[in-house]
């Protein structure tokens, strides 16, 4: 076991490694120079020399990258000029926006998709099935901007059940005491139920519209890994010995199936907190994604990198943290690792 | 229907299992594939009975059957199961839940999948005793499962029970699932093709296995296997199947000796003997199992018979159950009874023809 975590982390550390580099490459081979965006075309060639010292810019590529590595660990991710204040503290002070909607709409995805693949395949309802499977497909197919546009138009502007994209919370409401940075849970722990239930409803739609594309994938995988599970012949001998039908589904076709879901898992909450551009921009939604969209058009190139970097560090712990729970659910796992 | 007509069945019978007039049909988009087409037959108490037939021939479909387990969209369509005294053919699911594993339990024919690769082998065990002796503590659950892994003959039991089937061969995931068939003592064992998926040497231990536990157990045991000299080992009497149909009930002297049945001929004759050469080739039957999407008018295994091709009667009328001796009848037009033998003793011919 223990064999087995350290290799996935060592494997985790080699990929945030190559995504560094990227990150770091990519940026200083676009055309553009990031001192001259700062002081404006009309300054000095001695002003721009000296933007370029300050930003470190004349110093040897390895230097350069050397001094990344270290201040992004440090957690000193530079200044970020089209926000006017550090890096670290616009991302922390949106993050939690993100993570909220994020996090949320991974679990109503997974929750939904795991509800109606069971529904659809114990027993095998085919009327179910079919409606089902057409609307994850619909699902997969529709843009989640455009989705979240549609959302807003039924409940927001025609039925005036949601408000409409204003953000997180009412104008008229004030931000719960930060705690954890989810409003939800914030306003809980301070026992504002009013403020929970605003940022509930502010929720609501953004969470639908970024949960369906997650939905879709997960119900397609969970239906098909069911179906797969539910021939076993290991679900009769459990059967046989006297379980019934719905127990012996519960105990040894649900779990089995959901362990291949578990890796796809991984790679899409590793998508879902570093958050959704399209549908942040939509709902007005102060998260990440929507200050990286400005921050690339402007070139502000600290963001990009410290984004880019998050976004490694995002996909890569998800995925360890799947891989390592996946050996402690499979033991077949376990074995192929530690041989 | 005869479902009723089995009056006599005071408390002291000694018929553990009865089957009659078993109908299971798959349903196709061509139609209903019956692949059990009026099976009736009767299991004394620690008997052991074998059913054999070629692969199609319903074998698996009749313990699924008396299971209750028939995968969807496959069901019992007419018959009875009874099972001490009980008609467990009419219950459902939950209530057929208590009577499995505990009263009639089966061996599948393929080892490798028969455990959940996930689960530990001692909780599988576990979970066939806990399901049903519910009040038994953890301590007590693992000393049984223990216990019954040493009496299949698992090596280090105390250890292996915390194995993962994986770390298990074919033949020892095979002691386990017998393991957890007996685990609650049932009065039925059903043995699908136990051995088939091992090879030649774990055959035999699995086999000397099962005779050992119905022994100790009195476990009356269907054999369910294409191998007819296996069968001839283990079993008291035997079943041959066709086309879904019981077509010779014999003991088993008399079938190896004089079978009555063209097709249990056939079946003798392709068994490769060490006396033949190899020039003769491996004797086969002629033709294919019929379909089953359309049954015959007339014996269904006329199109491939020795004695019937193309006779008039053979296609055009199903034959009737002919007593040959005992209790032992074959489905067929020529079969004659054996002569000095007592034929109306027999309980079952009032039963027999019924069904189809």
């Amino acid at each position: 076991m223990l064999r087995l975590i350290v290799t996935r982390i060592s494997t985790a550390a080699a990929a945030i490694f190559g995504a560094s580099i990227l990150a770091f490459i990519f940026l200083r081979v676009t055309p553009g120079d990031p001192a001259r965006l700062i002081v404006g075309p009309l300054a000095s060639a001695k002003t721009l020399e000296a933007q370029r010292h300050a930003m470190g810019l004349d110093q040897s590529l390895w230097t350069q990258y050397r001094d990344f590595i270290t201040s992004f660990i440090h957690g000193d991710w530079g200044f970020s000029y089209s926000a006017g204040r550090s890096v670290a503290g616009e991302i922390g002070s949106r993050l939690p926006a993100t993570l909220e909607l994020g996090l949320y709409a991974f679990v109503l995805a997974f929750v939904a998709a795991l509800v109606a693949a069971l529904l659809v395949t114990y027993r095998r309802r085919k009327e179910a099935d079919n409606a089902a499977r057409l609307f994850a497909f619909t699902a997969l197919g529709v843009p989640p901007f455009w989705a979240g546009l549609l959302l807003l138009l039924i409940f927001s502007e025609h039925l005036h059940l949601l408000p409409g994209p204003e953000g997180r919370l009412s104008l008229a409401t004030q931000p719960p005491g930060k705690i954890t940075g989810f409003y939800t849970i914030d306003a809980l722990l301070h026992g504002q139920l009013a403020t929970f239930a605003d940022a509930v409803r502010h929720l609501i739609l953004p969470v639908l519209a970024f949960a369906l594309v997650p939905f879709g994938y997960l119900f397609r995988l969970l239906r098909a890994n069911l179906l797969e599970v539910s021939r076993e012949q290991y679900l009769l001998v459990a059967r046989s010995k006297g379980l019934t039908e719905w127990t012996a589904f519960r105990r040894h076709a649900l779990p089995n199936a959901c362990l291949p879901a578990l890796t796809a898992s991984g790679l899409m909450l590793g998508q879902l907190i570093i958050g959704s551009v399209l549908v942040e921009t939509v709902f007005n939604w102060p998260g990440v994604g929507e200050y990286v969209v400005t921050a690339i058009t402007r070139q502000d190139y600290a963001v990009v990198q410290t984004f880019v970097m998050l976004s490694a560090c995002a996909f890569v712990l998800a995925n360890a943290a799947v891989d390592v729970l996946y050996g402690v659910i499979d033991p077949r796992v376990r074995v192929s690792a530690a041989a | 229907m005869i479902v009723e007509s089995s009056v006599s069945t005071p408390e002291s019978d000694d018929r553990v299992l009865r089957v009659e007039g078993l109908r299971t049909g798959f349903p196709t988009r061509e139609g209903m594939v019956n692949a059990l087409d009026g099976v009736s037959f009767d299991l004394a108490r620690r008997e052991r009975l074998g059913i054999v037939g070629e692969s199609g021939s319903g074998k698996s479909s009749l313990a699924l059957s008396i299971m209750g387990l028939v995968p969807r969209p496959g069901r019992v369509l007419a018959g009875t199961v009874t099972l001490n005294g009980r008609p467990i053919s009419r219950f459902g699911d939950e209530r057929m839940s208590r009577v499995r594993g505990r009263q009639i339990s089966i061996v599948f024919q393929d080892p490798l999948t028969a455990l959940n690769p996930v689960m530990k082998v001692g909780a599988q065990v576990i979970e066939a005793l806990r399901v049903h002796q519910p009040r038994l503590g953890r301590a007590a659950l693992r000393r049984r499962a223990v216990e019954l892994l040493d009496s299949v003959g698992i090596v280090n039991p105390q250890r292996r029970i915390d194995d993962y089937p994986h770390q298990y061969s074919g033949g020892m995931r095979q002691r386990v699932a017998i393991a957890m068939a007996l685990a609650n003592d049932p009065d039925v064992l059903i043995a699908d093709e136990p051995t088939t998926a091992l090879d030649a040497t774990t055959q035999a231990e699995i086999v000397a296995l099962l005779q050992r536990l119905a022994d100790e157990h009195e476990t009356a045991i269907v054999l369910i296997s294409h191998n007819l000299a296996l069968v001839s080992e283990f079993c008291d009497r035997v079943l041959i199947m066709y086309a879904g149909r019981v077509v010779e009930q014999a003991d088993v002297p008399d079938v190896f000796r004089e079978p009555a049945h063209p097709y249990t001929q056939a079946l003798l004759g392709a068994i490769p003997t060490s006396g033949s050469s190899r020039e003769d080739g491996l004797a086969a039957i002629p033709g294919s199992p019929p379909n089953l999407l359309k049954p015959a008018e007339g014996c269904p295994f006329e199109p491939r018979c020795a004695l019937g091709q193309g006779k008039e009667i053979c296609r055009t009328a199903k034959p009737p159950a002919v007593p040959i001796a005992g209790a032992s009848f074959a489905e067929c037009h020529f079969a004659r009874p054996r002569h000095g033998a007592g034929v109306s003793a027999s309980p079952r011919d009032e039963t027999r023809t019924v069904g189809s």
